[in-house]
């Protein structure tokens, strides 16, 4: 009796407010999105995903229940062994699972199905936060590094054979936690370095040279503008020189890969970004659809259930990846802001949380919850605004999918149990 | 402790950092939602508007063709309509107490389905979510349209109760099948397009020009037209007036049938056209098929009239005489007596020229040819046969042979006549004589004559030396002075008038008392020849050919029955029947009435035409 009143008290209530009305403002635009004026039915008519949503809401709802009620020091102790059967779960199912639309990562139980690679997100931050939080391992050192960057991407890699490409990607969420846990600077830098070389080498597709003379640019400016006189000696100009054939010979292997390594469609996909006139009826098809739902929307959109760009498949995956386009559509550049604001506050709110965290395991994992959500937010956001390319991946708690919603509710409330635990341990 | 302070301060800083990212990340987004919403919103509502409106086409409607009355329709649009069913439209409620009585309504009208059966298909497609059914393939009038109209589902209107009519143009032939192959058809797959006949030739001026209009994208993707301030009208094709007489093409087209059916032709053909201008008043084609029972039927689908080729047989012999006389090489009192070659004529044919054409004697007309080929008409010296051949064909050429008349209708054949490059390829250089080739001196060998031609011919004889581009429109546009008008253009023979009046006369003897008797007409002039084309594969082809009145000529005729065997006999009498009722208004020969309307012909059950039988 007394650890529930406990619980009540020590749960942090906005978290779960700004939860549920996302989750509210989720369902009445997934309604919106399979709305059939001709042909209306009931929003709790299962004969569409806004009925099965409702579901999948009461199911979260029990779950909800039972992380609540287990004692908060099970995910703790149990971390590597979740992971090591989850990990078990993802092989299994590219040989179990049918093949959907070319992807192997669903899992049917009788008319329910389910994709493991949603939850691998929770399990693997659960067991990269135990590692983290072991008695001497830093991200200062390297052997640490490799053991931390395994457990990261092992999942990933098997979502990829998957053929679920999107879902791995987001697993790169994870390099924030390793920066904040002290993981040299230079990693995300360079990172960041590639994504732009990578957008560069794209932009001037045809024209490679300029990007590499660009480089040389750089690095010449560097030489002399950056560094001191009596820094350039021999071994900075190795480095310099070094970084600079790396650059190229990046920009050089991602076109080439570019080229002959991704399908055709991946690669308009890709191109979309910079040119929207690619594919104007594949790949830029849903960025521009998306865009025009968003854009005519208007400031105050065009009203609940009026939309026209967001209904019947206009723009494909509409209740799925691309629920946030018929929030720009029916309800305008307010309904975004109020959107957008709600991510906000709850990603900062996690983030602070987690900061205020006094055991290491509760901290980093608050941590990964803070940046999977904030990472699975600008790349859905991102791609229905086409600043990112169309990468299949739901937006937290409002896109319709059991697996999407049940996986995020884990997530976030294994999270929320760590937390009002914390004043327990001192 | 500076060490771990100074990891703190790190730590937070390195919070700091990713906080810092998240802001300007979120930033970007909103700053990038702000210019779908200011900068960008122009550009993206008009890519709205460009999905969400279809350009369409508005039909422009196709221009009537007409007979020369300017009255009478011989082909025009008339739209068409299939009843539709969007059977997702009505309300539960609606629909359940109407879908009983609608089947019912169903069953009763197209007594084709039960009305169970109609009730389950509706009830299956609303259930699937289909929204468009066709209810009943059959193609419906504007009047049954109407009726069908006050259907349940379908007397609410489409919005409410989903039912509504699709609509498409037809092409409607008021007689039917009177000169169907001469208007022509629509091309099967592009249904907007004519494939023979007028409908091609005159595709550019009936086809109009197509206007633009636009689809607009409705929830679910369906399109629907709207009328918008933009819209380009279409303009309506021009009508096309036919120098046709509905009247005589009729009367054309059942003596040809009678004649065909009698004689057990393989088919037929008439041309009748005024000799003053030109006009075609009339052209029928007729073939006869027997089906798998042993009935006979006719289809008008080959036109022979101007693409068809045969010998010109006899009547070539009326040109023959005009050049010998034009050329001098005869006169006519010229007598020229027998050959062997021809044993069938007694000398007495032979006695002048106007005898040779009452009789159509083979062996004068053998020696006609013979002095022509090998004069030369201005020096009046000999020359070799192909010499004299080439200005031979320089002569026929400007009766309308070889060449095309200029007729408007598409496909019109040059037809064949014989030359000396054809001889030199059959027999070697200069390895062919007269004697070689003589046949073609009464219209048998190397011709190619379609039956417009022969119709031409005896509009040159009428005429006395001329002929006018014979021409089947009389104008495109019910208005005469827009668009095509009437050609005039006069091809003269270079022969004397006073030439012509000879052959004339000798043209009227065949009738009188000639070959060509069964064309006469009391009070009238008639002056003709017959012909027979040889056939080696089986009967002989009947050729007749006239004009009439001898004195100012108003009407020339040709009529060609092929396998018809003797043209006097099968052809005569269909054109003295048909310029009897030109010159007269009616006709005053109830023999060939009885003989032609009672002939022995059975037409498809019913009396439809072979076409409707077809379909």
């Amino acid at each position: 009796m007394a650890r529930e009143i406990d619980i009540k008290k020590g749960l942090d209530w906005t978290t779960v407010w700004i939860y549920i009305i996302l989750l509210m403002i989720g369902l009445a635009n997934i309604y919106a999105a399979v709305y059939n004026v001709d042909n209306p039915k009931p929003i709790y008519s299962l004969d569409h995903n806004a009925g099965k949503q409702i579901m999948f809401m009461v199911l979260a709802f029990v779950l909800i229940m039972i992380i609540l009620f287990i004692d908060y020091k099970v995910y703790d102790t149990f971390a590597y062994i979740f992971y090591g059967v989850w990990m078990l779960v993802l092989v299994l199912t590219i040989f179990i699972a049918p093949d959907i639309k070319g992807s192997h990562s669903w899992l049917r139980f009788g008319g329910f199905q389910f994709q493991p690679a949603e939850l691998a997100k929770t399990i693997t931050l659960l067991a990269l936060a135990k590692y983290l939080s072991t008695q001497g391992v830093t991200m200062s050192k390297f052997n640490n590094l490799v053991k931390a960057c395994m457990i990261i991407f092992l999942p990933p890699v098997i979502i990829i054979l998957q053929k679920e490409t999107g879902s791995a990607l987001a697993f790169a969420a994870f390099i924030i936690i390793l920066y904040r846990e002290g993981l040299p600077g230079v990693y995300p830098a360079l990172f960041l370095a590639f994504v732009a070389l990578f957008v560069l080498g794209l932009v001037f597709e045809d024209q490679l040279w300029i990007v590499i003379l660009g480089l040389a640019l750089l690095a010449v400016l560097f030489w002399y503008l950056f560094l001191k006189r009596y820094e350039r000696n021999r071994q900075n100009m190795q480095r310099v020189i070094g970084l600079f054939i790396l650059f190229s010979a990046f920009v050089l292997a991602v076109d080439f890969a570019f080229n002959n390594v991704f399908a055709p469609h991946q690669q308009n996909r890709i191109r979309v970004l910079v040119n929207p006139d690619v594919d104007p009826l594949g790949a830029g098809w849903n960025i521009r659809n998306s865009k025009l739902a968003i854009g005519s929307g208007g400031f105050l959109g065009k009203g609940y259930l009026q939309g026209t760009q967001t209904k019947f498949d206009f723009v494909p995956e509409q209740s799925t990846d691309f629920i946030f386009c018929t929030v720009g559509e029916e309800w305008g550049f307010l309904g975004v802001f109020v959107v957008i604001g709600l991510y906000f506050i709850l990603i900062t709110r996690i983030y602070n949380l987690a900061e205020k965290q006094k055991f290491k395991f509760a901290r980093i994992y608050g941590y990964g919850v803070a940046s999977i959500l904030f990472f699975h937010l600008l790349i859905n956001i991102g791609m229905t605004i086409g600043l990112i390319p169309i990468i299949g991946i739901p937006l937290p708690f409002m896109s319709y999918g059991g697996s999407s919603l049940l996986s995020f509710t884990i997530l976030l409330f294994i999270f929320l149990k760590l937390d009002a635990h914390r004043s327990y341990k001192v | 402790m500076a060490a771990p302070s100074k990891i703190k301060d790190t730590f937070i800083q390195r919070s700091w950092k990713v906080w810092a990212g998240l802001l300007v990340l979120s930033l970007l987004i909103v700053y990038k939602i702000v210019r779908f919403q200011t900068t960008e919103k122009e550009e993206l509502m008009s890519q709205v508007r460009d999905t969400q409106m279809k350009e369409r086409v508005i039909e422009a409607k196709r221009g009537n063709i007409y007979a020369s009355d300017g009255v009478s329709i011989l082909a025009t649009s008339t739209p068409e309509y299939k009843m539709v069913l969007d059977p997702t439209v009505a309300r539960p409620e609606l629909f359940k107490n109407q879908i009983s009585r609608l089947s019912e309504k169903l069953a009763a009208y197209f007594k084709d389905n039960s009305a169970a059966a109609y009730k389950e298909k509706i009830v299956n497609a609303r259930h699937a979510g289909l929204r468009y059914m066709v209810l009943n393939n059959k193609r419906l009038t504007y009047k049954e349209k109407a009726e069908l109209e006050t259907f349940p589902l379908f007397d609410i209107g489409p919005a409410r109760g989903g039912g509504f009519f699709e609509e498409k143009e037809i092409r409607f032939h008021p007689y039917h099948s009177l000169a169907e192959r001469t208007i022509g058809n629509l091309d099967k797959k592009d249904i907007r397009k004519g494939a023979t006949g007028l409908e091609a030739e005159f595709d550019t001026y009936l086809k109009g020009v197509d206007g633009k209009g636009f689809y607009e994208r409705l929830p679910g993707g369906y399109m629907k037209p709207v009328d918008l301030e933009s819209d380009i009208a279409s303009t309506p094709g021009l009508d096309v007036v036919t120098t046709l007489d509905v009247n005589f093409q009729d009367i054309a087209e059942s003596a040809l049938r009678a004649q065909v059916s009698k004689t057990q032709a393989r088919y037929g053909s008439v041309v009748l056209m005024e000799t003053e201008t030109g006009e075609v008043k009339a052209i029928a084609n007729l073939t006869r098929h027997t089906d798998a029972d042993g009935q006979v039927y006719f289809s008008d689908d080959i036109n022979y009239a101007v693409t068809g080729g045969t010998d010109p047989g006899s009547t070539f012999k009326l040109v023959q005489a005009a050049i010998g006389l034009g050329d001098g090489v005869i006169t006519t009192s010229t007598s020229l007596s027998g050959n062997s070659k021809f044993s069938m004529h007694s000398a007495g044919e032979t006695a002048n020229l106007l005898m040779a054409i009452m009789k159509s004697s083979n062996p004068y007309f053998d020696n006609v040819l013979r002095r022509i080929l090998h004069n030369d008409p201005k020096t009046g010296r000999a020359i070799p046969v192909d010499e004299g051949m080439k200005l031979w064909d320089e002569q026929i050429m400007r009766f309308g042979f070889g060449r095309q008349l200029g007729i408007d209708l598409p496909y019109e054949t040059k037809g064949l006549i014989p030359t000396p490059e054809r001889y030199d390829k059959i027999y070697g250089k200069k390895q062919w004589k007269y004697s070689t080739i003589y046949s073609i001196s009464i219209g048998e060998g190397e011709y190619g004559v379609n039956v417009l031609k022969l119709a031409n011919m005896a509009s040159v004889f009428a005429n006395r030396g001329y002929w006018i581009t014979p021409h089947i429109v009389r104008s495109t546009g019910l208005d005469v002075s827009k668009g095509k008008n009437t050609p005039t253009e006069i091809t003269k023979t270079n022969i004397d008038k006073r030439h012509f009046e000879e052959v004339v006369r000798g043209m009227e003897m065949v009738v009188q008392s000639g070959t060509g008797r069964a064309a006469q007409i009391s009070g009238v002039d008639v002056c003709g020849k017959t012909g027979t084309s040889q056939n080696a594969k089986g009967k002989d082809h009947a050729i007749f050919i006239a004009f009439a009145p001898k004195h100012n000529p108003k009407i020339a005729i040709a009529v060609v029955v092929e396998n018809g065997t003797f043209g006097g006999r099968a052809s005569a009498p269909i054109a003295g029947l048909l310029m009897e009722k030109y010159l007269k208004g009616s006709h005053n020969r109830e023999a060939y009435k009885e003989s032609i309307m009672n002939t022995r012909y059975t037409t498809v059950a019913g009396g439809k035409s072979p076409r409707e039988v077809e379909e």
